[in-house]
Protein backbone atom coordinates (compact mmCIF):
# COMPACT_ATOMS: atom_id res chain seq x y z
CA UNK A 1 0.00 0.00 0.00
CA UNK A 2 2.90 2.38 0.99
CA UNK A 3 4.61 1.46 -2.40
CA UNK A 4 1.48 1.99 -4.51
CA UNK A 5 1.26 5.54 -2.77
CA UNK A 6 4.57 6.32 -3.43
CA UNK A 7 4.38 5.62 -7.28
CA UNK A 8 1.57 7.69 -7.33
CA UNK A 9 2.86 10.45 -6.07
CA UNK A 10 6.27 9.80 -7.83
CA UNK A 11 3.99 10.04 -11.38
CA UNK A 12 2.38 13.12 -10.52
CA UNK A 13 -1.35 11.22 -10.23
CA UNK A 14 -2.26 14.55 -8.30
CA UNK A 15 -1.58 17.29 -6.57
CA UNK A 16 -3.54 18.69 -3.37
CA UNK A 17 -5.26 21.96 -3.59
CA UNK A 18 -8.32 23.27 -1.17
CA UNK A 19 -11.29 22.50 -2.39
CA UNK A 20 -13.05 25.59 -4.86
CA UNK A 21 -16.42 26.48 -3.68
CA UNK A 22 -19.22 24.83 -6.04
CA UNK A 23 -17.04 21.82 -7.38
CA UNK A 24 -17.99 18.45 -5.73
CA UNK A 25 -15.64 15.62 -5.23
CA UNK A 26 -15.64 12.10 -6.10
CA UNK A 27 -14.99 9.92 -2.86
CA UNK A 28 -12.00 7.31 -3.03
CA UNK A 29 -11.35 4.19 -1.58
CA UNK A 30 -8.62 1.25 -1.42
CA UNK A 31 -8.64 -2.04 -3.45
CA UNK A 32 -6.90 -5.15 -2.45
CA UNK A 33 -7.02 -8.21 -4.65
CA UNK A 34 -5.43 -11.35 -4.28
CA UNK A 35 -3.28 -12.09 -8.24
CA UNK A 36 -3.92 -15.57 -8.97
CA UNK A 37 -1.91 -17.22 -11.91
CA UNK A 38 -3.83 -19.27 -14.45
CA UNK A 39 -4.15 -22.29 -12.32
CA UNK A 40 -5.37 -20.85 -9.43
CA UNK A 41 -2.16 -20.54 -6.94
CA UNK A 42 -1.63 -17.31 -5.60
CA UNK A 43 1.48 -15.12 -7.52
CA UNK B 1 0.53 -11.61 -3.44
CA UNK B 2 -2.01 -8.76 -2.39
CA UNK B 3 -2.01 -6.11 -4.95
CA UNK B 4 -3.35 -2.85 -3.48
CA UNK B 5 -4.66 0.17 -5.83
CA UNK B 6 -6.13 3.76 -5.12
CA UNK B 7 -9.36 3.90 -7.08
CA UNK B 8 -12.37 6.08 -6.72
CA UNK B 9 -15.58 5.80 -6.72
CA UNK B 10 -16.78 6.35 -10.17
CA UNK B 11 -20.68 6.62 -9.38
CA UNK B 12 -20.26 9.64 -7.76
CA UNK B 13 -19.28 10.58 -11.47
CA UNK B 14 -22.15 12.86 -13.06
CA UNK B 15 -22.29 12.16 -16.95
CA UNK B 16 -21.57 15.77 -18.53
CA UNK B 17 -19.92 17.03 -15.48
CA UNK B 18 -16.56 15.08 -14.54
CA UNK B 19 -17.06 12.50 -17.94
CA UNK B 20 -18.13 11.77 -21.12
CA UNK B 21 -17.35 9.20 -23.42
CA UNK B 22 -16.72 5.99 -21.80
CA UNK B 23 -16.38 3.60 -24.50
CA UNK B 24 -13.01 1.57 -25.26
CA UNK B 25 -12.29 -0.83 -27.93
CA UNK B 26 -10.97 -3.89 -26.77
CA UNK B 27 -9.66 -6.29 -30.06
CA UNK B 28 -12.24 -8.67 -31.13
CA UNK B 29 -11.74 -12.57 -30.73
CA UNK B 30 -11.81 -13.63 -34.28
CA UNK B 31 -8.98 -10.77 -34.76
CA UNK B 32 -6.95 -12.39 -32.20
CA UNK B 33 -7.42 -16.29 -34.42
CA UNK B 34 -6.78 -13.85 -37.35
CA UNK B 35 -3.32 -12.95 -35.92
CA UNK B 36 -2.23 -16.64 -35.01
CA UNK B 37 -3.54 -17.53 -38.20
CA UNK B 38 -1.23 -15.21 -39.74
CA UNK B 39 1.61 -15.84 -37.92
CA UNK B 40 1.45 -19.66 -38.39
CA UNK B 41 1.16 -19.37 -42.11
CA UNK B 42 3.78 -16.91 -42.34
CA UNK B 43 5.93 -18.03 -40.03
CA UNK B 44 6.25 -14.79 -38.40
CA UNK B 45 7.80 -14.33 -34.69
CA UNK B 46 5.66 -13.09 -32.19
CA UNK B 47 6.11 -11.64 -28.98
CA UNK B 48 3.10 -11.31 -26.06
CA UNK B 49 3.48 -8.11 -23.37
CA UNK B 50 1.91 -6.19 -21.24
CA UNK B 51 1.42 -3.01 -19.43
CA UNK B 52 1.74 -2.23 -16.01
CA UNK B 53 -0.23 0.08 -13.66
CA UNK B 54 -2.05 0.81 -16.81
CA UNK B 55 -4.50 3.09 -16.26
CA UNK B 56 -2.77 5.43 -14.91
CA UNK B 57 -0.84 6.37 -17.97
CA UNK B 58 -4.25 7.97 -19.24
CA UNK B 59 -4.77 12.09 -19.51
CA UNK B 60 -7.93 14.26 -18.06
CA UNK B 61 -9.90 16.41 -20.15
CA UNK B 62 -12.05 17.45 -17.28
CA UNK B 63 -11.07 18.98 -13.97
CA UNK B 64 -11.71 16.27 -11.32
CA UNK B 65 -11.41 16.38 -7.58
CA UNK B 66 -11.06 13.27 -5.26
CA UNK B 67 -11.04 12.82 -1.54
CA UNK B 68 -8.14 12.04 -0.14
CA UNK B 69 -7.07 8.14 -0.31
CA UNK B 70 -7.63 6.64 3.93
CA UNK B 71 -4.73 6.51 5.79
CA UNK B 72 -2.81 9.22 3.57
CA UNK B 73 -4.44 12.58 4.17
CA UNK B 74 -2.28 15.10 4.97
CA UNK B 75 -4.35 17.89 5.64
CA UNK B 76 -8.24 17.46 6.17
CA UNK B 77 -8.66 20.70 3.97
CA UNK B 78 -7.17 19.74 0.76
CA UNK B 79 -8.11 17.60 -1.50
CA UNK B 80 -6.69 15.83 -4.77
CA UNK B 81 -6.95 17.63 -8.01
CA UNK B 82 -6.34 14.41 -10.49
CA UNK B 83 -3.67 15.34 -13.51
CA UNK B 84 -3.31 11.94 -14.26
CA UNK B 85 -6.92 9.00 -14.23
CA UNK B 86 -6.69 7.15 -12.21
CA UNK B 87 -8.80 3.32 -11.29
CA UNK B 88 -12.32 3.43 -10.56
CA UNK B 89 -13.08 6.96 -12.92
CA UNK B 90 -15.33 6.37 -15.14
CA UNK B 91 -13.49 7.17 -17.74
CA UNK B 92 -9.88 5.18 -16.93
CA UNK B 93 -10.17 2.49 -19.99
CA UNK B 94 -11.09 5.43 -22.62
CA UNK B 95 -8.39 7.47 -21.69
CA UNK B 96 -6.01 4.70 -21.57
CA UNK B 97 -6.91 3.61 -25.11
CA UNK B 98 -6.70 7.12 -26.53
CA UNK B 99 -2.89 7.27 -25.03
CA UNK B 100 -1.57 4.03 -26.23
CA UNK B 101 -3.29 4.46 -29.27
CA UNK B 102 -1.61 7.88 -29.96
CA UNK B 103 1.97 6.07 -29.45
CA UNK B 104 1.17 3.40 -32.12
CA UNK B 105 0.34 6.09 -34.35
CA UNK B 106 3.37 7.92 -33.92
CA UNK B 107 5.34 4.99 -34.58
CA UNK B 108 3.39 4.53 -37.93
CA UNK B 109 1.00 2.09 -37.14
CA UNK B 110 -2.59 2.26 -38.49
CA UNK B 111 -5.50 0.86 -36.62
CA UNK B 112 -7.58 -2.03 -38.60
CA UNK B 113 -10.80 -0.72 -40.21
CA UNK B 114 -12.41 -3.98 -39.35
CA UNK B 115 -11.08 -3.92 -35.85
CA UNK B 116 -9.54 -0.78 -34.34
CA UNK B 117 -7.70 -2.78 -31.78
CA UNK B 118 -5.48 -3.94 -34.85
CA UNK B 119 -2.63 -1.96 -35.72
CA UNK B 120 -0.45 -2.77 -38.98
CA UNK B 121 2.21 -0.90 -40.70
CA UNK B 122 1.31 1.55 -43.44
CA UNK B 123 1.14 -0.13 -46.81
CA UNK B 124 2.06 -3.48 -46.98
CA UNK B 125 1.98 -5.59 -43.78
CA UNK B 126 5.65 -6.02 -41.54
CA UNK B 127 4.19 -5.80 -37.97
CA UNK B 128 0.58 -6.67 -36.88
CA UNK B 129 -0.65 -5.96 -33.43
CA UNK B 130 -3.27 -6.67 -31.32
CA UNK B 131 -4.26 -5.08 -27.98
CA UNK B 132 -6.64 -6.12 -25.16
CA UNK B 133 -6.65 -3.25 -22.76
CA UNK B 134 -3.15 -3.28 -21.55
CA UNK B 135 -2.52 -7.16 -23.09
CA UNK B 136 -0.80 -6.83 -26.49
CA UNK B 137 0.29 -9.19 -28.96
CA UNK B 138 2.62 -8.64 -32.02
CA UNK B 139 4.17 -10.42 -34.94
CA UNK B 140 6.80 -9.73 -37.35
CA UNK B 141 8.60 -11.92 -40.47
CA UNK B 142 11.47 -9.71 -38.78
CA UNK B 143 12.94 -10.11 -35.13
CA UNK B 144 14.43 -6.93 -35.28
CA UNK B 145 11.36 -4.61 -35.54
CA UNK B 146 9.43 -6.42 -32.65
CA UNK B 147 12.85 -5.74 -30.28
CA UNK B 148 12.37 -1.69 -31.68
CA UNK B 149 8.57 -1.48 -31.10
CA UNK B 150 9.63 -2.83 -27.68
CA UNK B 151 11.97 -0.43 -27.23
CA UNK B 152 9.96 2.23 -28.32
CA UNK B 153 7.01 1.35 -25.78
CA UNK B 154 9.14 1.22 -23.11
CA UNK B 155 10.80 4.62 -23.57
CA UNK B 156 7.06 6.02 -22.71
CA UNK B 157 5.44 2.92 -20.75
CA UNK B 158 6.40 0.41 -18.09
CA UNK B 159 6.17 -2.99 -20.13
CA UNK B 160 6.62 -6.21 -19.16
CA UNK B 161 7.46 -8.81 -22.18
CA UNK B 162 5.55 -12.38 -21.60
CA UNK B 163 6.42 -15.90 -22.66
CA UNK B 164 3.74 -15.82 -25.52
CA UNK B 165 2.31 -19.45 -24.03
CA UNK B 166 -1.09 -17.55 -23.11
CA UNK B 167 -2.68 -14.31 -24.56
CA UNK B 168 -6.46 -13.32 -23.28
CA UNK B 169 -7.94 -16.79 -22.42
CA UNK B 170 -6.02 -19.11 -25.16
CA UNK B 171 -3.14 -21.54 -24.59
CA UNK B 172 -0.64 -21.15 -27.01
CA UNK B 173 1.34 -23.84 -28.23
CA UNK B 174 4.06 -23.42 -30.78
CA UNK B 175 5.94 -25.90 -32.46
CA UNK B 176 8.50 -24.05 -34.80
CA UNK B 177 9.86 -27.11 -36.32
CA UNK B 178 6.36 -27.95 -38.19
CA UNK B 179 5.82 -23.84 -38.52
CA UNK B 180 2.30 -24.91 -37.08
CA UNK B 181 0.09 -22.93 -34.30
CA UNK B 182 -2.26 -24.42 -31.68
CA UNK B 183 -4.10 -22.85 -29.13
CA UNK B 184 -6.74 -24.42 -26.99
CA UNK B 185 -8.29 -23.20 -23.59
CA UNK B 186 -7.53 -26.04 -21.02
CA UNK B 187 -8.10 -24.07 -17.73
CA UNK B 188 -11.36 -22.45 -18.65
CA UNK B 189 -12.72 -25.90 -19.47
CA UNK B 190 -10.95 -27.76 -15.97
CA UNK B 191 -12.70 -24.32 -14.39
CA UNK B 192 -16.10 -24.69 -15.42
CA UNK B 193 -16.57 -28.65 -15.27
CA UNK B 194 -15.39 -27.81 -11.31
CA UNK B 195 -17.77 -24.84 -11.41
CA UNK B 196 -20.75 -27.41 -12.14
CA UNK B 197 -19.24 -29.91 -9.90
CA UNK B 198 -18.48 -32.59 -12.89
CA UNK B 199 -15.09 -33.35 -11.88
CA UNK B 200 -15.42 -36.65 -10.70
CA UNK B 201 -17.99 -37.70 -13.86
CA UNK B 202 -16.82 -40.39 -16.41
CA UNK B 203 -15.98 -38.51 -19.64
CA UNK B 204 -18.45 -38.86 -22.49
CA UNK B 205 -17.11 -39.58 -26.33
CA UNK B 206 -19.35 -37.50 -28.37
CA UNK B 207 -21.47 -34.52 -27.27
CA UNK B 208 -24.63 -35.76 -27.54
CA UNK B 209 -26.65 -38.50 -27.37
CA UNK B 210 -27.90 -39.22 -31.79
CA UNK B 211 -30.90 -41.04 -30.03
CA UNK B 212 -31.92 -38.51 -27.81
CA UNK B 213 -34.94 -36.25 -29.12
CA UNK B 214 -35.37 -33.32 -27.00
CA UNK B 215 -38.89 -31.53 -26.80
CA UNK B 216 -40.20 -28.82 -24.38
CA UNK B 217 -41.61 -29.38 -20.94
CA UNK B 218 -45.01 -30.27 -20.64
CA UNK B 219 -47.62 -28.62 -18.22
CA UNK B 220 -47.30 -31.10 -15.64
CA UNK B 221 -43.07 -31.79 -15.95
CA UNK B 222 -41.50 -29.96 -13.02
CA UNK B 223 -38.67 -27.43 -14.32
CA UNK B 224 -35.66 -28.22 -12.37
CA UNK B 225 -33.37 -25.75 -10.14
CA UNK B 226 -29.96 -25.99 -11.49
CA UNK B 227 -27.73 -23.04 -13.07
CA UNK B 228 -28.95 -23.43 -16.74
CA UNK B 229 -28.72 -20.34 -18.52
CA UNK B 230 -25.44 -20.13 -17.14
CA UNK B 231 -24.07 -23.28 -18.31
CA UNK B 232 -25.13 -22.29 -21.39
CA UNK B 233 -23.52 -18.86 -21.24
CA UNK B 234 -19.96 -21.07 -20.48
CA UNK B 235 -20.66 -23.87 -23.18
CA UNK B 236 -21.22 -20.87 -25.67
CA UNK B 237 -18.17 -18.97 -24.57
CA UNK B 238 -16.03 -22.23 -25.60
CA UNK B 239 -18.01 -22.85 -28.90
CA UNK B 240 -17.60 -19.45 -30.35
CA UNK B 241 -13.76 -19.20 -29.45
CA UNK B 242 -11.89 -22.56 -29.73
CA UNK B 243 -14.60 -25.56 -30.07
CA UNK B 244 -17.01 -25.10 -32.71
CA UNK B 245 -17.18 -29.13 -32.05
CA UNK B 246 -19.99 -28.60 -29.82
CA UNK B 247 -22.05 -26.17 -31.23
CA UNK B 248 -24.70 -28.43 -32.47
CA UNK B 249 -25.56 -29.91 -29.18
CA UNK B 250 -25.28 -26.85 -27.29
CA UNK B 251 -27.66 -25.07 -29.93
CA UNK B 252 -30.45 -28.02 -29.04
CA UNK B 253 -29.64 -27.61 -25.46
CA UNK B 254 -30.26 -23.49 -25.53
CA UNK B 255 -33.72 -24.10 -26.94
CA UNK B 256 -34.80 -25.07 -23.48
CA UNK B 257 -33.78 -22.21 -21.55
CA UNK B 258 -36.82 -21.36 -20.59
CA UNK B 259 -37.89 -23.92 -18.92
CA UNK B 260 -35.62 -26.74 -18.54
CA UNK B 261 -36.64 -30.08 -16.81
CA UNK B 262 -33.99 -32.95 -15.79
CA UNK B 263 -33.55 -34.50 -19.49
CA UNK B 264 -32.47 -30.97 -20.66
CA UNK B 265 -30.09 -30.66 -17.64
CA UNK B 266 -28.68 -34.09 -18.16
CA UNK B 267 -27.63 -33.22 -21.91
CA UNK B 268 -26.33 -29.73 -20.25
CA UNK B 269 -24.01 -32.61 -18.58
CA UNK B 270 -22.74 -34.76 -20.95
CA UNK B 271 -21.46 -32.08 -23.19
CA UNK B 272 -19.63 -30.59 -20.25
CA UNK B 273 -18.22 -34.36 -20.03
CA UNK B 274 -17.72 -34.38 -23.56
CA UNK B 275 -14.99 -31.34 -22.76
CA UNK B 276 -13.85 -33.22 -19.32
CA UNK B 277 -12.52 -35.77 -21.91
CA UNK B 278 -11.59 -33.78 -24.79
CA UNK B 279 -10.13 -30.65 -23.02
CA UNK B 280 -7.26 -30.28 -24.47
CA UNK B 281 -7.94 -30.56 -28.34
CA UNK B 282 -8.31 -27.10 -29.93
CA UNK B 283 -7.64 -25.31 -33.34
CA UNK B 284 -4.57 -25.91 -35.36
CA UNK B 285 -3.00 -23.34 -37.94
CA UNK B 286 -0.97 -25.15 -39.85
CA UNK B 287 1.92 -23.45 -41.86
CA UNK B 288 2.45 -25.68 -43.80
CA UNK B 289 -0.76 -26.42 -45.42
CA UNK B 290 -2.12 -23.58 -46.90
CA UNK B 291 -5.33 -24.03 -48.35
CA UNK B 292 -7.34 -21.19 -49.37
CA UNK B 293 -10.79 -23.03 -50.40
CA UNK B 294 -13.65 -22.07 -48.36
CA UNK B 295 -15.74 -25.73 -47.49
CA UNK B 296 -19.09 -25.79 -46.37
CA UNK B 297 -20.89 -28.99 -45.21
CA UNK B 298 -24.31 -29.49 -44.29
CA UNK B 299 -26.46 -32.31 -43.13
CA UNK B 300 -30.34 -32.35 -43.24
CA UNK B 301 -33.35 -34.77 -41.96
CA UNK B 302 -37.21 -34.62 -42.07
CA UNK B 303 -39.24 -33.55 -39.50
CA UNK B 304 -36.79 -34.06 -36.93
CA UNK B 305 -37.90 -31.51 -34.17
CA UNK B 306 -40.84 -33.10 -32.76
CA UNK B 307 -41.90 -29.77 -31.28
CA UNK B 308 -42.83 -27.93 -34.36
CA UNK B 309 -42.06 -30.65 -37.13
CA UNK B 310 -39.87 -28.98 -38.44
CA UNK B 311 -36.64 -30.03 -40.20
Amino acid sequence: MDDEYKSLLVNFTWELVPLPPEQKIVKSKWVFKIKTKMDGTSE
Amino acid sequence: MIQSKASCKGFTQVHGFDYDETFSPVIKHDSIQSIFALAATHDMHMIQYDVRTTFLYGELDEEIFMEQPEGYKKDEMLVCRLKRSIYGLKQAARQWNRKFDSFLTRYNLVASSADSCVYHSNGHIEIVTGLFVDDGISCSTDETMLADMLQYLRKHFEVTQGTGNYYVGFEVHRCCNTRSMFINQQWYITDIIHHFGLQKSNPAITPADPHTHLVAAAEEDTPILAPYKEAIGCLMYVMTLIRPDIAYAVSCVAQFSERPTQVHWTTMKRILRYLQGTKDRGIMYSGTIIDNHLKGFCDADFTRDQNDRKS
